[in-house]
């Protein structure tokens, strides 16, 4: 069996048997409501994890996705007190996240800043913004505005059968994301960037098309998550997307993404995601102290990599004794 | 391939044993917190002046039971979630106290204290938790006053009176506020600070998180009194992630190199751990001797002895234990009465304003010695 599907088995074995766990220990955990709202919980996160997997796997990191989706946030719902269109303003949400992603290359690929402070610093620009696009009352001051009762784009914050639209969405992205890495030369390439970015470019791959490509991939799904995120809301507060690249990159390690790059996928991120939610919603049922869930994160994403690291240098030893 | 499968395992048994020693927690304790000071609820009664186990009666002497559509509230289980914006710094230690010493009188109730992280999204994600469990109350710390609105209307629908507590209020109808009076608070620390001042020199507005600007105006209070009032200049005005300290501390010493002895007369600090920061840097910076006012807010232990001890001029106090404290029986009252903004056809929240009053250090000694037991225990976190 490969290695990867190895990997994936034992991420999703692990989320079954986390599953399991908690039916069996709370009679409230298996229940529709409930899962929906896990699902609907997950689908932020792992909306934006989906782009981040781009990017990592790509060999690079994105620190800006936090602030870009408050960013995002607050001027999609601007435009929905506009009268815009929801459909529109969703589309608009993808663009602006595009848009932010194109920066962020912009900076790493041209400027040739390392994607760490690249991506960290454009994070605090982008939240600033978030600030001077925030809504204020007749003093200046800063206030909260819901997106209009009226607004089409409520209508996003629907569902079919008690599953939320987002999650829906999450759910296709993650297969479409999947197919893009997996089946077409764009996520070939994303891959051989990610694994070794001087033979990549030696083979004949542009190495910054393909990562700007990655980035922009991110916007779009980080804009994608916060718009839809904002219609359930009902209004996008200024710290929407606070603290959520770090979750993402934790998401997508759980899953199976490795850090350096080259290895995992969308689905893995979904995985991760999941995983992390699940977790969470668990935890909630027994009143377990915030401690504890800071310290099962850490002590999770720890436990993740050190495995990834045992797995892969077992793999490689498996590779190489069966070339022999 | 073996190594590989002995470390799967291996993975999976310590992951199955975290979690099942997990699900055993919350049978050790019974009607307390799980946090840090957990410990208050059982050696509260012999520091209090008011000790609420003596003064109470028996559990269940009063009661008439459960009113039409409420519960029972001595006997039957009762589970209270209590939803703050972050559960680090004093004012959660002292409300968590303030509460668990009132559940001493009642073993069935359960107190969930749940920590959003400053994320409104686990904001939300937690009221629905809430409802999913069918907890019997929710005492939410609102960090949003729209971002919450959809899930606190599915709480209150489902029958959970949902009871929002200083912060942001809720801008959807819901069964009660309580807080402090945040922009009249600012307006008369504006007031105070020019009685000392006078009418003329400089204010710098260490203020809430940005984000928080729409519920939590003191701040906004301070500086329309100053500028619709005085002739005092407004020459910064600094949001202070996350209420924290030491950024208050970084941001001030900033104020403080860019401007020079003398050309800072007051210091407006919109809670006491900014407060906090304000005096370390100016302490750090050699710059004490200069007698720049700082004017906190709430009122905890250390801006009182800041105060007593000449560092600070004021601050406006709030009885954040006395808050909670009536907030934990405006909550049973509900939850016996199941009274919701729904049952009760209410078409606004009824709101109850916390007063507050500033304290100098003409009356910083009063302040202190009645205020002074759970002060002193929520400074020692016992």
């Amino acid at each position: 069996m490969a290695s990867k599907t190895i990997r994936r088995m034992i991420s999703i074995g692990l989320l079954l048997i986390m599953v399991i766990i908690f039916s069996i220990s709370s009679d409230v955990f298996l229940n529709f409501g409930n899962i929906a709202n896990l699902l609907k919980d997950s689908a932020y996160l792992g909306l934006i994890a989906i782009g981040m997997a781009f990017v990592i796997i790509g060999g690079g990191v994105d620190l800006s996705a936090g602030g870009m989706a408050c960013l995002v946030g607050i001027l999609c719902v601007r435009m929905s007190t506009m009268g815009l269109n929801g459909f529109l303003i969703v589309l608009a949400g993808v663009i602006l996240g595009m848009l932010c992603g194109f920066i962020n290359a912009l900076f790493v690929t041209r400027v040739k800043l390392t994607e760490f402070v690249a991506t960290l610093a454009l994070g605090f620009v982008y939240s600033g913004l978030t600030l001077i696009f925030a809504f204020r009352d007749d003093r200046g001051t800063i206030t909260s505005v819901a997106i209009p009762k009226w607004s089409s784009l409520r209508a996003f914050a629907g569902n079919v059968g008690g599953i939320f639209y987002i999650t829906i969405v999450w759910i296709v992205v993650a297969v479409i994301a999947y197919i893009v890495l997996t089946r077409t030369t764009f996520g070939l390439h994303t891959y051989s960037i990610g694994s070794h970015a001087k033979s990549a470019q030696m083979s004949g791959v542009n190495n910054d098309r393909i990562k700007m490509l990655g980035y922009i991939i991110c916007g779009a799904c980080v804009g994608l998550a916060v718009v839809l995120q904002a219609s359930l809301l009902g209004s996008s507060p200024l710290n929407i997307g606070s603290g959520y690249e770090f979750q993402a990159i934790a998401a997508c390690v759980v899953g199976g993404v490795v850090l350096g790059g080259g290895k995992g996928d969308p689905i893995s991120a979904l995985v991760g995601a999941l995983f992390f939610k699940t977790l969470m919603n668990g935890l909630y049922k027994f009143g377990l102290a915030t401690s504890w869930e800071y310290i099962l994160q850490g002590g999770i994403i720890v436990v993740a990599t050190v495995f990834d690291a045992v797995f892969n240098r077992a793999t490689s030893k498996r590779l190489l004794a069966r070339a022999q | 391939m073996r190594r590989m499968k002995i470390i799967a395992m291996l993975l999976v048994l310590v992951m199955a044993v975290g979690f099942i020693a997990s699900c055993d927690k919350p049978k050790e304790t019974t009607n307390t917190s799980n946090n840090d000071n957990t410990a208050s609820n059982n050696d509260n009664s012999a520091g209090a002046p008011a000790d609420p186990t003596a003064s109470s009666g028996s559990s269940g002497s009063t009661g008439t039971g459960a009113l039409p559509g409420g519960k029972n509230i001595y006997e039957d289980p009762i589970k209270i979630s209590v939803i703050s914006i972050s559960t680090a710094g004093i004012v959660n230690r002292m409300y968590q106290m303030a509460l668990n010493d009132q559940a001493v009188r009642y073993p069935n109730v359960i107190l969930d204290y749940k920590d959003a992280e400053y994320d409104p999204s686990k904001q939300v994600t937690l009221i629905e938790e809430a409802i999913t469990q069918k907890y019997d109350c929710i005492i939410l710390e609102c960090m949003d006053p729209v971002g919450v609105n959809e899930a606190i209307d599915k709480a209150e629908a489902a029958g959970i009176p949902v009871i929002s507590t200083n912060a942001a209020e809720p801008f959807t109808v819901h069964s009660l506020h309580v807080a402090g009076a945040d922009y009249s608070s600012g307006w008369k620390g504006g007031e105070e600070l020019v009685k000392l001042a006078g009418n003329e020199g400089t204010a710098v507005v260490l203020d809430c998180p940005a984000s928080f600007k729409p519920g939590a105006r003191m701040g906004t209070g301070f500086e329309d009194y100053i500028t619709q009032n005085t002739n005092i200049r407004l020459i910064e005005q600094i949001p202070i992630e996350n209420w924290d300290a030491a950024v208050a501390q970084t941001s001030m010493r900033d104020v403080l190199t860019k401007y020079g002895p003398g050309e800072i007369t007051m210091v407006y600090c919109s809670s006491g751990d900014i407060a906090n920061g304000a005096m370390n840097a100016i302490d750090a910076a050699g710059r004490a001797d200069e007698g720049i006012l700082i004017w906190g807010f709430m009122g905890y232990p250390m801006e009182l002895e800041a105060i007593r001890d000449g560092r600070m001029a004021g601050t406006m106090f709030s009885d954040t234990y006395t808050q909670y404290a009536a907030l934990f029986y405006i909550a049973l009252n509900h939850i016996a009465t199941g009274l919701t903004s729904i049952t009760g056809g209410y078409t606004a929240t009824p709101a109850i304003e916390q007063p507050m009053f500033p304290v100098t250090k003409d009356n910083v000694d009063d302040v202190m010695a009645f205020s002074g037991w759970y002060m002193t225990k929520s400074m020692n976190g016992k």
